[in-house]
This record gives C-alpha cells, sequence and structure tokens, in this order.
C-alpha cells in the first residue's frame, strides 16, 4: 500500500511541477514583454530624439560624445547631459538660447516618462557588450565604421544596473547583433553574417512604481 | 500495519499540501498577470491612436480644462494645428503664395466619462465629429480609477517660448492593487 502511494504520489508530483515549469517559463516571457517593450519608453526615446534632431542637436551631439568613445548618455542617473548648455551660462547669444530651450524641453519630457538613463551606442558588440571582441581588420586594413577603434568600455562596463545589463543581453540576443556584419558598406555576408544597416541605437530606462522599464530605438 | 497507515497518512497529507499550495500560486499570479495584461492593454491602445494624431501636429493653445469629480469626468480642449502634405486648392483655382496654406487648425478634445474615454475633432457646439479620422473611443477598464486630482493637461513653455511641450498625464489606479497605469502623451507646441 505504501508502494502504491509513493508510486502516484510520483507520478502526480512529476507532472505538477513540469506544469509548473512550463508556466513559469510562460510567466517570464510575459514579464519579459512587460518590462522590454514599454510604450512609454518608447516614446520618451521618439519625442526626445525629436527634439534633439529639430533643435540640430542630435548631430551635434554625436560628434561630441562618440568621436571619443563608442557611447554617451543622453541622460544619466536622471539628469541632462545632451548639450554644452554650462557653456552658455554667462553668454546669451541665440545660439545659447536654442540650447536652453532645447535642455528645458528634454527636462519636460525626462519628468513626463520618468526617464532615468537614455543612452546612444554604436551598433556593435563591442560597444555594446565586450570591448575585447571587435573584429579584426579586413585584409584591405580598412577600419570598419562600427569598429570599436577606441578601445573605450563597452555599455555594459560602465553602468552597475543588473536590470540594464540583463536588457543588453537581451537586446545583442534579440537583434543578433554578434552575427552583423562589422562594415557598413560590406554588401555581400560572409560566413552567414548579416549586413549591418544601423549605426547607433538609442536605449531608454524609465522608473513607475518602483520598477524599471526599458526600449530602444535603432537609427540608421 | 499502523505504522504503515500512519506514514502514508502523513506522506498524502504532505502532498496535498503542496499541491493546494502550488495550485494556490498558480491561480494568485495567474490573476495578476491577466488584470496586469488587460491595463497594459488599455494603456497601450490610448496612448497609441492617440499618439498617432497628435504626432501630426502642433498645439496652439488650450482651450479649456474640466475635473468634475462628482460626474467621474474630466476633459481637456485645445487647438491642434494638423501638418498635411496634400495641397490645398481653393475653390476659385487661385493658390495664395502662403506657406501655411497646408496647415489646418483644428479643436480637438480628449474627454473621460464614467470611464468612457473619448478623443477626437469636435464642432463648435463641442460634439465628437466621429466620422473623422482623428475621433478614437476606449471603455478603459472597470478596476482601474482615475486620480482626477492628479489629472493634467497643459503646456510647459521655456524662457523663450520655443520648444515648448504640450503635455497631458491622466493618472490610472488599480483597485486591487497600488500598481500606476498612467497614460502620458505629448505634442510640440506652435
Amino acid at each position: 500500500m505504501l508502494a502504491e502511494l509513493v508510486i502516484s504520489a510520483t507520478v502526480v508530483i512529476s507532472t505538477m511541477v513540469g506544469l509548473y515549469s512550463l508556466y513559469s517559463k510562460i510567466y517570464n516571457r510575459y514579464k519579459e514583454k512587460n518590462l522590454y517593450y514599454s510604450i512609454d519608453a518608447l516614446y520618451a526615446t521618439k519625442e526626445i530624439v525629436d527634439v534633439m534632431i529639430s533643435n540640430n542637436e542630435f548631430s551635434t551631439f554625436i560628434n561630441r560624445t562618440l568621436s571619443t568613445s563608442s557611447s554617451g548618455f543622453i541622460i544619466k542617473d536622471g539628469e541632462d547631459e545632451s548639450s554644452n548648455s554650462n557653456l552658455c551660462d554667462n553668454d546669451s547669444n541665440s545660439q545659447c538660447d536654442v540650447i536652453k530651450d532645447s535642455v528645458n524641453a528634454i527636462n519636460v519630457i525626462k519628468d513626463l516618462y520618468g526617464i532615468k538613463n537614455m543612452v546612444i551606442v554604436e551598433y556593435s558588440l563591442c560597444s555594446l557588450i565586450d570591448s575585447e571582441k571587435c573584429k579584426p581588420n579586413t585584409e584591405n586594413g580598412d577600419e570598419g565604421n562600427n569598429e570599436n577603434s577606441n578601445n573605450n568600455n563597452s555599455l555594459i562596463e560602465q553602468i552597475n544596473n543588473q536590470t540594464f545589463k540583463d536588457y543588453i543581453h537581451y537586446l545583442v540576443t534579440y537583434y543578433d547583433i554578434e552575427n552583423l556584419a562589422v562594415y557598413t558598406d560590406r554588401d555581400n555576408a560572409e560566413n552567414g553574417e548579416q549586413k549591418n544597416d544601423y549605426s547607433y541605437i538609442v536605449i531608454t530606462e524609465i522608473e513607475e512604481n518602483n520598477k524599471t522599464y526599458y526600449a530602444s530605438m535603432r537609427i540608421r | 500495519m499502523l505504522v504503515e497507515i500512519i506514514v502514508s497518512f502523513s506522506v498524502a497529507m504532505g502532498i496535498a499540501f503542496y499541491l493546494i499550495n502550488l495550485t494556490y500560486k498558480f491561480v494568485d499570479n495567474n490573476d495578476i498577470i491577466y488584470q496586469d495584461s488587460l491595463y497594459m492593454k488599455d494603456k497601450i491602445l490610448i496612448t497609441k491612436n492617440i499618439m498617432n494624431d497628435l504626432d501630426n501636429g502642433v498645439v496652439v493653445e488650450i482651450s479649456s480644462v474640466n475635473k468634475d469629480m462628482n460626474n467621474n469626468s474630466c476633459s481637456c480642449e485645445f487647438n491642434l494645428k494638423s501638418i498635411s502634405n496634400d495641397d490645398v486648392v481653393p475653390d476659385d483655382g487661385h493658390i495664395a503664395d502662403d506657406e501655411n496654406i497646408n496647415e489646418k487648425s483644428i479643436n480637438r478634445k480628449l474627454e473621460i466619462t464614467n470611464g468612457l474615454l473619448k478623443y477626437g475633432m469636435i464642432d463648435e457646439n463641442g460634439n465628437f465629429n466621429t466620422s473623422d479620422i482623428s475621433y478614437y473611443e476606449k471603455q478603459i477598464e472597470s478596476s482601474l480609477q482615475i486620480d482626477f486630482d492628479n489629472f493634467r493637461c497643459e503646456i510647459k513653455k521655456s524662457n523663450n517660448n520655443n520648444n515648448a511641450i504640450f503635455i497631458i498625464k491622466i493618472p490610472l489606479r488599480s483597485i486591487y492593487s497600488d500598481e500606476v497605469y498612467d497614460i502620458k502623451l505629448m505634442a510640440k507646441v506652435s
């Protein structure tokens, strides 16, 4: 009788545990969709990039930050880092007025959506997760457009937040960045690599309900 | 035999307790996920449909903002200058040399009454034009409550009035938890 009980209990428990693990997989998938596809974070990204582009700040920001590093924080820890507004403190020319208005608009959007961090990164594996994984130069000796030639830390090495790091790993897997061609002018994929159509990716982290939500936008 | 009965009974009760506990966790998490997905669905649909219209124009001014907690309603009327790529040819066939000829300025209204959200173009009497492409209507989930005190519809200006931002924030709270599902909308200001 005891043996029968043990056998039937084992069967029932195994079935229940199997069902629970399936349920956990579905729950994790739902959690991933909920946290990584935030509509607020998506619109926050779009609107801030739009403001910067309309004020001719976007290309200036890229030239200023990404010429010496593979990533640049537009908003870091809730503070705006998008412009050289500190250079305008004692200046009142029209360009400074444009910069200050742009910063004001960005701060309004940042407060509305609760943006914690927004960063623009070169669209490459080196810049995102591992600066040592840069591909070597081609046989022609040309340097790739997206190569982390400045040997700066990758984005994941610059942040301490584990959920942010998880999201970056998720992006690398989701967009298959590991197999991207390093050079944007490469027409034919080699060894299964995809042609790289994008130059940068903007990653946004917002905070709501003491939880963080993420979204990203690729830029050609 | 007595020992067998006692041991079997103990094992059976232990397994029963474990199964009940597991089932309870299943149902509880399932309910939380179900409610959360309903709320997120409402939030995403409302945000997307209204922002599709706001992204195609610039706000000129806010006409009125009303909050009526007794009737469970709030509303915001504003003037939106819609930028159209279509050429506008007047009836006399003469196209004026005017850079604003393609910009149409239309009154818009966002209204929430008893959980029914309506957004779209309004006529002189304040009635919605339901045949217009901008019209959108959605019944918000009944277990979401609107925090009328914190309903916002305003223009945030800068020093030089450039890059002003029009924002609407509809605070929604679940009656089952402390989670918030605020709907946030924004547009540029001319």
